[in-house]
């Protein structure tokens, strides 16, 4: 019997599972007629990660193994939406992040080969040191091993010894201090707790940042049914008929209009004087047009008020679920949602904002751990960043400090929000000289050394005999 | 596809191999013999022997007779390996131009490097015989501890001898090679390689798709199976002078006659309790009377003789599994490398060290040049999975102010590798900055082996500390170590790729540290210690400060002369402490200074 093939299982929206980006890619090979091997291929990953993922998608059911000669499956019940998520993959992660040219460089390697290590080469930044091993989080050391040593046997420059690389040399060369560093790290109890407290850290950052972008989104629509709301309810008292979708034709139109004002005015208007008694009564009657746009408005606004209740109501509930789960940021981001509904509830928002500080400590916690790790490894421009988000949600001196430092150090740092933290952390503590000496050595390293000098003398006000301070004042030429 | 040999150049014995279809064989030589001598002599008619032959004459030939160059290859003249083998060898060595070794043959100086290559191309001449085509590629064979230095002489060798050597390969590692390779095996092993001359130890997993990743090395390139020989002479020499009164090292051949007695009896008594050592005739005595020496030597002496030596071994492995971070139970396999572990003595301490019967399957003479040949075929040849994962043996840096030396790559790392630091200038107006390149462990850089240096010029003056210089270290896969230092802010770099040093010598490298000095690059201060030393430096000033006062009104009492001798003492801790740019010990005696100076401050108010 021929070896089974993997096949996407149709319909499955894969957005709902816990995928990593190897997965996605290798889902973006499966057709239905590539086996295992081929797939490895096709995808350059190690026979042992397609083995791993595949098992993985199966278990999760996502993908289902045939045999080959099996009939095609049935046509897939949402096509597009499923397109549309692997085209998403396809887009984020699979889009050859290197230029095709590269490919053309002459060396002794076969074009699998060359675009095998471009692509991993190039996506090193993105990948985990799991990922980039291909295993999982629950993979034990022999796993490590295993995956390392065969990812190894691939990219050891041994493998090519003697042979034209050219550019991909280093490149091979890199790629194997990665997977090294990668091995060593998990290879390790002790290194590797260290490195899954930082991902942990990373992870809840990210999945924070995702929600929070959902409530935005969340908020949008949430504007857009209060405005489809406002188009289910009367249509708003203005003099034309509001734009129909479909365009009503010009005579309904004017009918409509017609009724409208008689409507409104209890039938004052002259075309229509005398109404048949059989009529209902209109139990609003306005004297005057103005009076009836006024109850008009407030018709519309009771209704629409009920109707964002509902969701208002909806998402308390939900944010109270979370709370009760101790899920914090799930509720932070609920009740933001609530307030977009019901905006003029005070109680409700100040629940918001209170669930929000808490959130909001929590998100900090986790980058100030993420930047003090960062800062541990020298990585500066990540430490940057993390100190940044720290800085944005505290809005102390410290993290200032620390952002505009880490900033400094990092060559591809930007001077200016160096610059513009270190004001912020003097503005918070002008008592502290460091904050000042940090700024002196931001102003020099962008080379401003008027402002650089401004800010020496302010320091200097503080404390004159400041080592570093009469260090970079001497740097001044003073 | 062009073949490779392998090469293992021993200390004592040296052999060939070279994988055919697929397996890795020995090569023997034209007596037939697997492994051939070390050796090499010059005759009286100027002749040059090799192998064998040179073994042979020996006795009668003992001053131009060289064995164990290996001991000398790479090392400085009075280095005290150096000094030690002047004494005891019967071949003459002087110093070079270049506070290098040479040898004396007949009136002829040879560097060792022109030694050895005379053994490799005897190796590769036998190779030639049995190829019956020529050889020109080759994977030599060195101690795995071995620094940069010998590592670069023993490719010299190679060269002179007409061979490219392609890789340079340490000897447990190509034991562990032979041992693991086509077995298909996934196992941590330890590899004991006890030699003529060195001694190793590795730690290696061999994994599955051929992959063989070396964990941890480490070694004496000083203890081997001479050393043990010599140990078995001074028994032999000091007995008969007890009872001649005469010292048998005087004689040249003497010496020789009794090294080959050593070793043999030390080879014999692997396999019996006790042997005779029979030199008859071995000098005469002033009235020109023939002396004979004449004594039993037991398993039980020699293994006295020999204990240091071994426990020496075991204390190295000791220390390589906790740099491994490995338990002996988690060592699955231990393999028995060299001539000297046919000693029951090393098998059974061996054993009791790793709790487990160390593995006797591979031949301990040929298991390292067949791990070479594989080595090399693997390199040349697509179709042979097999990848080595090597280490570093020794940390990689570069000396910092005040004679540090700063580690940049650690001893076992996984090459290739790259590894970059940030280092600040070390004075005001400081222009350019030497680097100057090491290798060891030791935190003072006089006692590592210098490898190279280079000066980065043009750097902007300002203050000390204030221009950063990024330093990054690169070991390529065929070992060869480049350093490259920029300067943050221009971004002008200057690099060198290390190779062995000219041969400095000890003073030389003294008096190029010493006017390096000025140019050296700092560490870059942390802030945890620059903060710690503010403290510390202020407590100190006032301290001071107060110390003339103080010192005026408490000196009549011994009491206070004793607290006034404390107070030195602390303030003296706590400069030498900054000075060493230590964070943790300045922080230790803040406390000391504040309390002296608390005291201090509480005398004068008294007053």
């Amino acid at each position: 019997m021929a070896e089974k093939v993997p096949r996407l299982v149709p319909g499955v929206d894969i957005r709902s599972f816990k995928l990593d980006p190897m997965d996605g890619f290798l889902m973006t090979r499966i057709d239905g007629k590539l086996g295992p091997k081929e797939l490895g291929r096709e995808t350059g990953l190690p026979d042992f990660s397609v083995a791993r993922a595949l098992e993985k998608l199966e278990k999760l059911g996502i993908i289902q193994l045939i045999d080959p000669n099996a009939p095609p499956p049935p046509p897939p019940q949402a096509p597009a939406e499923r397109k549309s998520a692997i085209a998403q993959f396809d887009a984020g992660l699979l889009a050859p992040k290197y230029d095709p040219k590269e490919l053309e460089e002459p060396a002794d390697l076969t074009p699998e080969q060359k675009k095998r290590i471009l692509d991993f080469f190039y996506r090193l930044d993105d990948l985990d040191h799991y990922t980039l091993l291909g295993i999982t989080a629950e993979a034990d050391k022999k796993g490590v091993k295993r995956a390392y040593f065969e990812l190894a046997a691939t990219f050891h420059p041994d493998r090519y010894f003697k042979k034209e690389l050219g550019s991909f040399k280093p490149k091979m060369e890199e790629l194997f201090n990665r997977i090294t560093e990668a091995h060593d790290t998990l290879a390790d109890a002790a290194t590797r707790a260290e490195y899954d407290a930082y991902l942990a850290e990373v992870a809840t950052t990210r999945g924070m940042e995702a929600m929070l972008e959902r409530a935005m989104a969340e908020s949008a629509r949430a504007a857009a049914e209060a405005a489809r709301a406002v188009q289910a309810a009367p249509p708003p008292p203005v003099p034309t008929a509001p734009p129909q979708p479909t365009g009503p034709s010009p005579d309904e139109i004017r009918r409509r209009k017609e009724a409208l004002a008689r409507r409104l005015t209890g039938g004052v208007r002259p075309p229509q004087a005398s109404r048949p008694p059989s009529d209902k009564p209109n139990p609003l009657r306005y004297s005057n047009p103005q009076d009836a746009m006024d109850a008009l408005k407030r018709r519309y606004e009771d209704r629409l008020e009920s109707a964002t209740q509902a969701h208002a109501q909806r998402y308390v509930q939900a944010a109270e679920d979370a709370l009760a789960k101790n899920d914090l940021v799930a509720a932070s981001t609920a009740f933001n949602i609530a307030t977009k509904f019901a905006p003029d509830d005070v109680d409700l928002a100040m629940r918001a904002q209170e669930v929000k500080n808490l959130a909001d400590k929590l998100l900090a916690e986790s980058y100030l751990k993420q930047a003090q790790y960062e800062e541990r490894q020298g990585h500066w421009f990540e430490a940057g960043r993390s100190w940044q988000k720290v800085a944005k949600i505290r809005n102390d001196a410290v993290s200032h400090e620390r952002a505009a430092n880490a900033l400094l150090h990092s060559p591809e740092g930007d001077l200016h929000e160096a610059a513009e933290h270190a004001k912020q952390a003097i503005t918070l503590q002008p008592g502290v000289i460091e904050n000042h000496v940090t700024l002196v050595e931001v102003y020099l390293k962008a080379g401003l050394t008027a402002s650089a000098r401004r800010a020496a003398e302010a320091a200097n006000a503080l404390d004159p005999k400041h080592p570093p301070l009469l260090a970079l004042l001497k740097r001044l030429g003073k | 596809m062009e073949k490779v040999i392998g090469i293992d150049l021993g200390t004592t014995n040296s052999c060939v191999a070279i994988v055919e279809n697929g397996t890795p064989v020995v090569i023997p030589n034209r007596g037939g013999y697997k492994t051939t001598p070390s050796m090499v002599a010059v005759t009286e008619a100027g002749k040059r022997l090799v192998g064998h032959i040179a073994k042979r004459q020996a006795i009668t030939n003992a001053e131009n007779t060289v064995y164990a160059a290996k001991r000398l290859i790479g090392r400085k003249w009075n280095s005290p390996q150096v000094k030690n083998a002047v004494a005891t060898s019967s071949y003459r060595i002087v110093e070079g131009p270049h506070n290098d070794v040479r040898i004396v043959l007949r009136d002829k100086e040879f560097s060792v490097p022109e030694i050895s290559a005379m053994v490799l191309q005897e190796m590769k001449v036998i190779a030639e015989d049995y190829l019956g085509e020529s050889v020109s590629k080759a994977v030599v064979t060195v101690p795995a501890y071995f620094n940069d230095n010998q590592r670069q002489a023993t490719k010299d060798a190679g060269e002179i001898a007409g061979l490219d050597v392609i890789r340079i390969i340490n000897e447990p590692t190509a034991a562990a090679l032979s041992y693991g390779f086509g077995r298909n095996i996934e196992k941590t092993v330890a590899v004991y390689d006890f030699g003529g001359g060195t001694f190793d130890i590795s730690i290696l997993e061999i994994g599955a798709h051929g992959v063989f990743k070396v964990i941890a090395t480490a070694g004496d390139t000083f203890l081997g199976g001479e050393d043990i020989d010599a140990r078995i002479i001074d028994w032999l020499v000091s007995g008969f002078k007890e009872e001649h009164n005469i010292d048998l090292r005087q004689d040249r051949m003497a010496l020789q006659r009794l090294k080959d007695a050593a070793e043999k009896a030390k080879c014999e008594l692997s396999s019996v309790r006790e042997t005779e050592v029979n030199l008859p005739f071995i000098i005469s005595s002033g009235r020109n009377e023939a002396l004979h020496l004449q004594r039993t030597l037991t398993r039980q002496t020699l293994e006295e003789l020999a204990e240091d030596l071994v426990e020496r071994t075991v204390d190295i492995c000791k220390q390589t599994l906790e740099d491994a971070k490995l338990g002996k139970d988690e060592i699955e396999e231990v393999v028995l490398v060299g001539g000297m572990t046919r000693m029951p003595k090393i098998q059974s301490a061996v054993q009791a060290f790793f709790e487990k019967e160390p593995n006797k399957g591979v031949h301990p003479d040929e298991v390292v040049a067949l791990g070479a040949a594989i080595q090399g075929a693997a390199l040349v040849d697509d179709k042979q999975e097999m990848v080595l994962l090597d280490v570093t043996p020794h940390a990689l840096g570069i000396m910092t102010f005040g004679s540090y030396f700063e580690e940049l790559i650690p001893q076992n790392t996984t090459v290739p590798t790259h590894r970059t630091k940030i280092f600040t200038t070390s004075r005001d107006n400081q222009t350019a900055v030497k680097i100057l390149v090491m290798q060891g462990e030791s935190q003072r850089a006089e006692e590592n082996e210098l490898l190279g240096e280079f000066i980065l010029t043009g750097l902007r003056r300002a203050p000390k500390g204030q221009v950063e210089i990024e330093v990054t270290f690169e070991i390529n896969a065929d070992g060869i170590v480049s350093v490259r230092a920029k300067d943050l802010e221009t971004g002008l770099e200057q690099s060198i790729q290390v190779t062995a040093t000219s041969g400095l010598t000890r003073e030389e490298i003294k008096t190029m540290m010493d006017n390096a000095k000025d140019d050296l690059v700092d560490r870059r201060t942390s802030e945890e210690f620059e903060a710690a030393k503010q403290e510390a430096e202020k407590l100190i000033a006032e301290i001071e400060k107060l110390f003339p006062q103080v010192q005026q009104i408490v000196a009549s009492s011994d009491f206070g002369r004793d607290a006034i001798e404390k107070a030195r003492a602390i303030v003296d801790k706590a400069r030498s402490a900054i000075e060493r740019r230590d964070a943790a010990a300045v922080k230790e005696q803040i406390e000391g200074l504040t309390r002296t100076h608390r005291m201090f401050k509480g005398v004068v108010a008294k007053t």
